[in-house]
């Protein structure tokens, strides 16, 4: 039997349908402080999360994704479900929402004053995200910088925190009553858990805020924490390859990126120490 | 001084910057970006001074070279370095699009 959640999720809604308890489950625990609607007549993305071979049921479970019954991915292990399922939305938003220059960072907002920290993966990016809005920060997104074409706002998309290996430990102790998903072992990217987003930054998910400056995060072990001032072409050149999108969008993407960096400022960021790293992000907003 | 007298067989031919292309000139150097191509390039501030006076008019590669050498402030000795310098940017400009050679 399935089940179906409408879920506003900034300036997307996505319907999701799924008839695995598990995803069920994960959804109502960390999406618990958002507002599903019962029905929406503009769905952007309705997902189905389902088994589609009667025999992968039984032997091996595996589930896939659909996009509008279509599965863009191969099917994975049943217990990496919730996952995937978190996978497949960053799928259809990077894939489809070119209103939105999309970069992979961590975004995060104090003070009306957007953060926007793009990095590869293992760069200590999300850690560092789920930190901070456990530290007074708002959560935008893990993993997603959404950037209006039309009017350079950056808008949130907040959602569960992807947490990996590690960081699930370390997050663990540092945040209080930390509310996690099922943990996905053995997945492509490791041991897999998603973080419940903080409440507040749940119930602003429309504010979108201006960029104050991007910061290219790094987690170096005992390292002091440290900014660096990164020259405009460098991180001209390092925004364009953290871009989902840049490709598509072309000349806007160039002017966007052009305008944005005329007015701002970017760091490269080593840290260990979440209280420094707070102290260092808080002095550039506060 | 003769400066470039191997750029005497392109006299008559002018360089100028394509339509396609957007500049954007920063402190350390210029972000183009090919419309056709969708390719985005990065030159340092070098060339900063060649690419506004294409972005102005048509020139002449003596132009663009005296402009590039008064620009780049070598001495004398250094003129073979620099005119090949030159030489490679104006052919690698050439190849991706950015200049166009006219009559």
């Amino acid at each position: 039997m399935f089940a179906q959640f409408t879920l506003p999720i900034g300036p997307f809604i996505f319907s999701i349908k799924t008839d695995h308890q598990a995803v069920i489950d994960n959804l109502s625990a960390l999406y618990a402080d958002y507002a599903f609607s019962e029905n929406s007549l503009f769905i952007d993305f309705p997902i189905t999360i389902t088994t589609r071979s009667m025999l992968r049921r039984f032997i091996k479970p595996q589930i896939d994704f659909l996009l509008d019954e279509f599965a863009p991915f191969k099917p994975l292990p049943k217990d990496q479900s919730f996952a995937m399922l978190e996978w497949g939305m960053n799928w259809c938003i990077t894939t489809r929402a070119h209103q939105f220059l999309i970069l992979h960072a961590g975004t995060i907002e104090k003070n009306g004053r957007v953060v926007i920290m793009p990095a590869e993966q293992g760069s200590g990016k999300s850690t560092l995200t789920a930190a901070m809005v456990y530290s007074g920060w708002r959560l935008f997104s893990d993993e997603l910088a959404l950037i209006s074409l039309t009017n350079s706002l950056v808008h949130p998309c907040t959602r569960p925190i992807n947490l990996k290996n590690d960081s699930i430990e370390v997050i663990n102790n540092y945040v209080d009553n930390a509310v996690f998903s099922t943990i996905a072992k053995d997945t492509h990217k490791g041991t897999v858990a998603l973080l419940k987003p903080p409440k507040e930054s749940v119930e602003r998910m429309l504010e979108a805020a201006p960029l104050h400056c991007i910061v290219f995060p790094k987690y170096v072990a005992n390292a002091q924490a440290k900014l660096t001032p990164v020259s405009q072409i460098a991180a001209f050149q390092q925004l364009i390859q953290h871009s989902f999108n840049y490709h598509i969008l072309g000349g806007e993407a160039f002017n966007m990126i052009a305008n944005l960096l005329k007015n701002i400022t970017c760091y490269q960021f080593e840290y260990s120490d979440f209280e420094e790293a707070k102290e260092i992000l808080s002095s550039l907003v506060d | 001084m003769q400066i470039a007298p191997d750029f005497q067989k392109n006299s008559k031919m002018y360089v100028t910057i394509s339509t396609n292309i957007k500049s954007v000139h920063f402190k350390e150097g210029i972000a183009l970006f090919n419309n056709f191509t969708g390719n985005t390039h990065f030159l340092p501030s070098l060339f900063n001074s060649i690419i506004t006076a294409l972005a102005e008019t048509s020139s002449s590669r003596e132009t663009l070279f005296a402009l590039f050498l008064s620009d780049s402030q070598k001495n004398i000795s250094e003129i073979n370095n620099t005119k090949e310098e030159f030489q490679q940017f104006i052919t690698e400009a050439l190849k991706s699009g950015i200049i166009s050679e006219i009559n």
